[in-house]
């Protein structure tokens, strides 16, 4: 016997083998927050039932996956939680909730103290009313908020509290880390805003300046840490490429040893980046799997502008990203691309033949 | 725990505990406590256990409870191994998953 996570990744990566999936349980949210990337109706569907659901974990878990994450929407909204989250750890996943927090009741806290997760990971937009609401959109949700949180901590889970920044909340970074450490919880920040993941280009309004996010980075880890940061790329994807080459289309781990299943029972290799993607409950496993393969590691056009960038393995611009802001995965997310040169104490890059999408672009 | 050889006169048998599932994972049996939670959710470090080939023999005998005596004899058959070691390997086997709470020790007061 042997610590596994030190052993498997490369192989499985090597190897093509899924360790880990974020299956989107449900769209629907209780809160309104200005720039988040889902983009299915609520209203819409017809959306997983819980036989389907179960199907879908059912499959999951026979693809060899090891690490699941349960996200929405908020994944409390779903009345039937508890019977997809028992049949979750039933099947032997390690089990990340990703939740905002403000629908955790008694039953919740008692079901997850009695069954822990692996994780969970709660969303925190504010200190104080004030700030939370002013991106969540809906009055009282801080109350409910900090509640939900003291429920989990009592419920002894293992809780990392993250923090999209944005505009609405890069001054107010400050507060929110002392109030992670009152409480003793972690506090991760991520200062990248993303398109909606139909290409609505909203949530980006909300984006702060690239050179803001490295100030920002250094200023979370000293306040963390009590140290400056020591300079390095962004941590956007945990599996980076290594002796696959950088110049296949994806460089993460997107369909290589992650994927992601939406609440519609679609896999495809990427949340914010959702086609291909293909019926995982009508579709033979083999099939699915390898025309996501296709998809990922085909070649980056020689014409790409990130072809031959010796910046591309630590860039947290990709062709999800890409698409995402111009409608051409081949094509790049100038502002991610400011980020990494900024990082790298670099002029920013000559964006040509760059067309970014309308505002409006792709929704409904 | 010790086996006097191939004659225990009343073996303690072991069994799988409920508490561990055995997943199949890229090729590999691992073993994942239920209750198995992050150390560092940042992270996700966790610590899980990946079987040897030796091991996973013997998992596979672990599906109804077995004495030290019998899973040692059946590992003379299946690998080259002699009786002491693989009396001692198994021993060795069982305290690191009782450990984990991935075996149990079945008494015979729970009709074993």
């Amino acid at each position: 016997m042997d610590r596994f996570e030190e052993r498997l990744g490369a192989r499985a990566r090597r190897a093509r083998q899924p360790l880990s999936c974020l299956f989107e349980i449900t769209p629907r949210c209780n809160l309104r927050c200005h720039f988040c990337y889902v983009a299915l109706d609520p209203y819409q569907g017809p959306y997983l039932s819980t036989d389907q659901a179960c199907r879908v974990l059912d499959i999951v878990e026979r693809t060899g996956v090891l690490w699941l994450t349960l996200t929405g929407g908020e994944i409390f909204s779903r009345r039937d939680f508890a019977a997809l989250y028992r049949h979750a750890l039933g099947k032997g996943f390690l089990v990340t909730l990703y939740t905002n927090g403000t629908m955790v009741s008694d039953e919740v806290a008692t079901l997850l103290a009695e069954h822990p997760p692996f994780s969970v990971e709660v969303s925190i937009y504010g200190a104080d009313a004030e700030h939370y609401e002013a991106t969540t959109g809906v009055a009282g949700s801080f109350v409910r908020f900090e509640r939900g949180v003291d429920r989990l901590r009592r419920a002894g889970v293992a809780l990392l509290m993250k923090c999209p920044i944005s505009t609405l909340s890069a001054t107010h970074v400050r507060a929110m880390v002392q109030w992670c450490a009152d409480r003793g919880l972690p506090f991760k920040a991520d200062p990248v805003i993303d398109a909606r993941h139909d290409g609505g280009q909203q949530p980006t309004l909300y984006r702060i300046e690239p050179r803001q996010v490295l100030a920002l980075r250094d200023e979370i880890h000293e306040l963390r840490h009590g140290k400056p940061r020591v300079a390095g790329p962004l941590p956007e994807c945990t599996v980076q490429g290594d002796d696959d080459g950088p110049e296949e289309l994806y460089t993460c781990g997107a369909g290589r040893v992650a994927f992601f299943v939406d609440a519609l029972g679609n896999a495809s290799h990427c949340v914010i980046d959702r086609e291909p993607s293909f019926p995982i409950l009508d579709m033979a496993w083999d099939e699915l799997w390898a025309a996501m393969g296709q998809w990922v590691t085909q070649p980056l056009p020689a014409t790409a502008p990130c072809s031959g960038c010796s910046l591309r393995g630590g860039c947290s611009n990709c062709p999800a990203r890409a698409r995402l802001a111009t409608g051409d995965p081949y094509s790049k997310d100038t502002y991610q691309c400011d980020i990494t040169h900024a990082i790298h104490g670099l002029p920013p890059a000559r964006h040509t033949h760059i067309t970014a999408r309308p505002l409006a672009a792709c929704t409904a | 725990m010790s086996a006097a050889g191939w004659s225990e006169a009343i073996p303690v048998k072991w069994a799988r505990a409920t508490k561990v599932i055995a997943r199949r994972v890229a090729g590999e049996t691992v073993l994942v406590p239920l209750d198995s939670h992050a150390s560092d959710p940042e992270f996700k470090g966790a610590r899980l256990y990946v079987l040897n080939e030796t091991g996973e023999f013997l998992w596979s005998l672990l599906d109804s409870p077995r004495s030290v005596t019998e899973l040692a004899r059946n590992l003379t058959r299946e690998f080259v191994t002699a009786e002491d070691r693989a009396i001692a390997d198994v021993e060795t086997f069982l305290v690191a998953l009782r450990d984990i709470g991935a075996v149990r020790e079945m008494t015979r007061g729970n009709g074993e």
